[in-house]
């Protein structure tokens, strides 16, 4: 009885493991790519190693009407500007019925008096793995190219059906691990 | 030669058996020695296994990122298979061993871990630490119950603990699911914890876990006062008193103060809050905070009354109804006179009330522990009364010449008190 619950139980741990590495794997491989502005810090988690923390330049969206009602959260429409970087065209409780979109959670919102609000975003890619010796390198390099006139850091991030994967961190057009000096 | 087998021969010999009961006993134990870890080997096993767990998670964050994607999930389900692995072999093969239960269960829940971990690297996946432990300790779970592994419940208890506090304390935003989520999963390993951990063979891992219950729901308990901490302190206190009652309850119940964590951090919890109260600077703020949060949801007066009503019904229809009355167990009533004298006469008639209430109820339990012979009950008296004193130390409204008389009092009164029962129970163990 106990055997045959255990079967049980192991299978529903492999289909949920399984199922995870399928998800993030297919948006990983055909989710289309979009680029995001960066200001990251390196924190460690106990069971993860080392990581960059990001946040984001675009982290704020208007909600125009606001009817008072905080959402958890919105739908964003995406578009691009004028270098290729992200911007929201749109923000909504509703999935758009054309173009790209981004689920996100609603950190707080503020504002509202006019009608109009702002709403604080949280992403479901807020951090960047690395190896523990390169993660406070890579702070430092990504610190120093922030202040240098010119020079942008971003995050590539795969989306497929609202969802999100990030898929590499550049400063400019490098990837952050080949601009670490080994 | 076993020590057992020693005894058994010294009573043949001395003709309190005869060879064939001797021989029945000697067969009887050996048997049950068969199936049955040497206590010291499980401890071990347990040490072991948390040593190795701790060195997979610790691995796995160093972050091998030369390694492709493909090398690192397959390191991933290389994981979890050989700790499912691990599992049904001991459910198949080692069942009756304690140190293989409780070490594939470790194991099992760091092996878990690390593949989750691991998945979390390779998709950068977002930072919710509540999420990510949430999943990992419900998809445990199953392998507390089915291995039976105090150890397992131990890590599932503070795994789950520590995704109620980050939701409910509200270091997350939006995370009441994973708040009612690790709720839910607590309240199994509750179940584990009153169906499975009885007889006399779990006995230490009982222990373990009275304490470790004792601790956590005080800790979660504040998740109601997130927005209006004004109630706190009573409730808290009320709690206490409520944890008095769960460890008089048949299957909790354990003969040592000690050995019942319920009974010791109740005890001493109360004491605490009661003291708290004491101060009439406690009742001023609990006042300002009334006023300042008069506009925040009402969870913290809800749970405060809530837990007034439970206590006092448990208190009137259990322990209390059968007539095991002690001081202790009307913990409720000074709390909830305190907060009337609060509204009636002000803060200060508040703390003075608690300061009493307090002092009594030391002297009563020095008195009892006097009469039962109690050394243990007697010094505890003693420790509130001089507990109740040494915070009056600070107090400025009394002069110098008194703090310092009462103390030199108490301070003599432990002495005498416990020179005077040592010298009462040796003289009894002479005359016996």
């Amino acid at each position: 009885m106990k055997r045959n619950a255990w079967w049980l139980f192991a299978l529903l741990q492999f289909g949920v493991v399984g199922w995870m590495i399928w998800r993030y794997q297919r948006i990983q491989s055909t989710g289309s790519v979009h680029r995001f502005l960066l200001e990251p810090v390196d924190p460690a988690d106990p069971f993860r190693g080392r990581y960059l923390q990001l946040s984001f330049e675009a982290d704020e969206v208007a909600l125009c009407p606001f009817n008072g009602q905080n959402p958890d959260r919105l739908y964003l429409s995406l578009g691009k500007d004028s270098l290729g970087f992200v911007r929201y065209l749109k923000a909504g409780k509703e999935s758009p019925d054309s173009g790209e979109y981004l689920l996100a959670d609603v950190a707080d919102v503020y504002g509202g008096e006019n009608g109009c609000a702002t709403a604080r975003l949280n992403f479901p890619f807020d951090r960047w793995y690395m190896n523990e010796q390169l993660a406070p390198k890579a702070e430092k390099e990504v610190a120093a190219a922030l202040t240098r006139a010119g020079t942008r850091c971003w995050l590539a991030v795969r989306i497929r059906d609202g969802k999100a994967v990030a898929e590499q961190l550049y400063i400019n057009d490098t990837a952050i691990a080949d601009w670490l000096p080994r | 030669m076993n020590p057992r087998e020693k005894d058994l021969l010294e009573w043949q010999e001395a003709g309190l058996i005869d060879e064939a009961t001797r021989t029945r006993i000697s067969l009887y134990l050996q048997e049950k020695d068969k199936h049955q870890t040497p206590p010291l080997f499980a401890l071990f096993a347990v040490i072991g296994a948390l040593l190795v767990g701790g060195g997979i998670s610790l691995l796995v964050a160093h972050n091998w990122d030369k390694l492709p994607q493909a090398a690192h999930l397959a390191v991933a389900v290389f994981l979890l298979l050989g700790g499912q692995a691990l599992v049904f072999f001991t459910l198949r093969k080692k069942k009756e061993s304690a140190a293989w239960r409780e070490s594939s269960a470790i194991l099992h829940y760091f092996s878990l871990g690390g593949c989750l971990a691991i998945i979390s690297q390779e998709f950068y996946l977002g930072g919710d630490m509540d999420g990510f432990l949430l999943l990992w300790n419900a998809l445990f779970l199953p392998a507390v119950f089915l291995l039976r592994s105090p150890t397992g419940s131990g890590l599932a208890i503070a795994g789950s603990s520590i995704v109620a506090a980050i939701s409910g304390y509200a270091f997350q935003q939006n995370h009441s699911d994973y708040l009612i989520g690790s709720l839910v999963l607590l309240g199994l390993l509750a179940y584990f914890y009153v169906q499975f951990l009885q007889g006399p063979e779990q006995a230490h891992a009982r222990r373990i876990h009275h304490w470790l219950w004792a601790l956590v729901t005080p800790l979660l308990f504040g998740i109601f006062f997130r927005y209006d901490t004004s109630y706190a302190v009573p409730a808290l206190g009320l709690l206490f008193v409520l944890h008095r009652y769960i460890g008089h309850l048949p299957r909790l119940h354990e003969s040592g103060f000690l050995a019942s964590g319920w009974l010791s951090i109740g005890t001493v919890g109360w004491v605490v809050m009661m003291e708290w109260m004491g101060f009439r600077e406690y009742w001023n703020w609990h006042i300002d905070e009334r006023i300042s949060h008069a506009a925040a949801p009402l969870t913290g007066s809800i749970a405060f009354f809530a837990t007034l009503i439970l206590t006092v019904a448990l208190g009137v229809f259990t322990r209390m109804g059968q007539g095991k009355r002690d001081i202790l167990d009307f913990g409720f009533v000074p709390i909830a006179l305190s907060l009337a004298w609060l509204q009636l006469l002000g803060p200060w008639a508040a703390a003075l009330f608690c300061n009493l209430w307090l002092f009594v109820t030391g002297v009563v339990i020095l008195r009892k522990g006097g009469n039962e012979g109690n050394l243990g009950a007697l010094n505890l008296g003693l420790a509130i009364i001089a507990l109740v004193l040494l915070t009056r130390f600070f107090d400025e409204r009394i002069d110098y010449l008194l703090r310092g008389l009462a103390f030199i009092v108490t301070g003599v009164a432990f002495f005498l008190v416990n020179r005077h029962y040592l010298r009462k129970a040796r003289r009894k163990e002479q005359a016996g």
